[in-house]
């Protein structure tokens, strides 16, 4: 399957509807990128909810950013922080990934 | 060299009722007229209208996609919060606050009307209950012990909570006055997926992660098993596919969605997930995913086919608070029809 990729602010209702995810692929990655399947209603709904289209490696290159910066509050935090203290966190040290 | 099949087609089965059937099956009924099929689940996630405010953590009340609550919990700088939320399935509208200790990771039990919120951590774990009217928060009666992220089920006057942060395996009925401790979980389980029941003594169904003391950090792996409440005791039941913390759950026992949540990679790093699961009663198969992957939901609920995935945590991390919600929209799997026209 291949995807094409956009920025768009997710709004809320009508942002995404049922029928739009039985017609295409879609997930959302950090700095409100969205991973939109490459077909013609992919293309209407990157357009529908006016979303700024992005080659890949510039998409990734905005996750890539923020997931370093998110590196370094994490690596900033102090040691008690990092530990579970509440119960078990579930809050760890972001790791870069590629986007699919 | 055209096939005679490439030309004529299929055949397949005339049978005067519905067979048991396999998922993709497809035959003539006789009796019906009509040809049917075993169909596989064909929900989606969509995006609904987000809360007021970031949060994860928090408490959910309802049953339905159409009103909850979302209250205490924590927001985006990590601060304990004491709002409550409401949805009338057209807007959200801030309500009376919360009035007791600021927690999160409760668990919620009941509807938007009447509900109770149990437990959490302020820190430490509390076993502190809030009981919701419809119109404010009043204290009820503590738990037996201490316990967050735990999961909750049934309502306000025949609750069950289960698993949890401090005693992993146990289980405790609310009988609308007080709590008594009941048979306990098989498995040591925080932090699971849950199917809300009708009652404490209906089915219900649990997943979480195995255990969850590791000084320093969490499991190398996220357990995939799952515990099925038939009113009266613990019994293992079908493997999610992909095991996983803090995801969301909704539905009944045999029909039951869990999304979301937490995962492990092979290399041992946590990565979230936007998969979701669908458990007919006997077995996890993959459906919709979300839009967005997170855990940490507001624990908020609805059926298998009808249902709200409240706000919760996602990268990159610590701060990473979200108000997002996504609505599902679930075709339960069973036998249909082919319609011709």
């Amino acid at each position: 399957m291949a995807n094409t990729y956009c920025t768009a602010t997710n709004t809320g209702k009508g942002f995404i509807t049922h029928a739009d995810r039985n017609l295409f692929d879609i997930e959302e990655h950090m700095g409100a990128i969205w991973v939109v399947e490459n077909n013609n209603h992919g293309i209407s709904w990157i357009n529908r909810v006016g979303g700024t289209a992005k080659v890949k490696a510039e998409a990734q290159a905005i996750v890539d950013d923020l997931i370093e910066q998110g590196q370094a509050e994490w690596d900033a935090l102090p040691a008690e922080e990092k530990a579970p203290t509440e119960g078990y966190e579930r809050v760890t040290r972001p790791v870069k990934y590629d986007l699919p | 060299m055209s096939k005679y099949k490439e030309i004529r087609g299929f055949k397949i089965k005339s049978l005067a009722s519905d067979p048991t059937v396999d998922i993709g099956q497809t035959w003539y009924n006789t009796t019906t007229n009509t040809v049917r099929f075993d169909s596989v689940g064909t929900g989606a996630w969509a995006t609904g209208t987000n809360i007021p405010a970031g949060r994860q953590k928090a408490v959910g009340l309802g049953t339905s996609n159409t009103s909850a609550i979302v209250a205490a919990g924590q927001d985006p700088g990590l601060t304990k919060v004491s709002e409550t939320f409401s949805w009338d399935g057209s807007s959200w509208t801030e309500v009376n606050d919360w009035n007791g200790t600021a927690r999160s990771l409760l668990a919620g039990i009941g509807t938007q009307t009447a509900g109770l919120a149990c437990g959490g951590n302020s820190p430490p774990n509390r076993p502190n209950v809030n009981s919701w009217n419809g119109t404010c928060w009043s204290d009820a009666n503590d738990l037996e012990t201490g316990q967050q992220d735990a999961m909750g089920f049934g309502t306000q006057t025949a609750g069950l909570l289960a698993g949890g942060g401090a005693q992993m395996k146990y289980t405790q009925l609310w009988n609308g006055t007080s709590w008594t401790e009941t048979n306990n979980m098989n498995t040591n389980r925080e932090a699971g997926g849950m199917a809300f029941a009708g009652t404490s003594t209906a089915t219900a169904i649990a997943t979480g992660e195995p255990d969850l003391a590791h000084p320093g950090g969490g499991p190398t792996t996220y357990s995939p098993n799952c515990e099925v409440w038939n009113g009266t005791s613990w019994t293992e039941s079908g493997n999610l596919s992909i095991g996983r913390s803090a995801p969301g759950g909704t539905g009944i026992s045999t029909q039951f969605i869990l999304y979301g949540g937490i995962t492990k990679n092979p290399s041992n790093q946590y990565i979230l997930s936007n998969l979701s699961e669908e458990f007919d009663g006997t077995s996890f198969s993959a459906t919709g995913a979300m839009g967005t992957a997170r855990q940490m939901f507001a624990r908020s609920h609805g059926t298998g086919t009808a249902a709200m995935a409240l706000a919760g945590g996602t990268q990159p991390a610590p701060h990473s608070v979200v108000a997002t919600v996504e609505e599902w929209d679930g075709a339960p799997a069973g036998v249909k029809t082919v319609t011709v026209s």
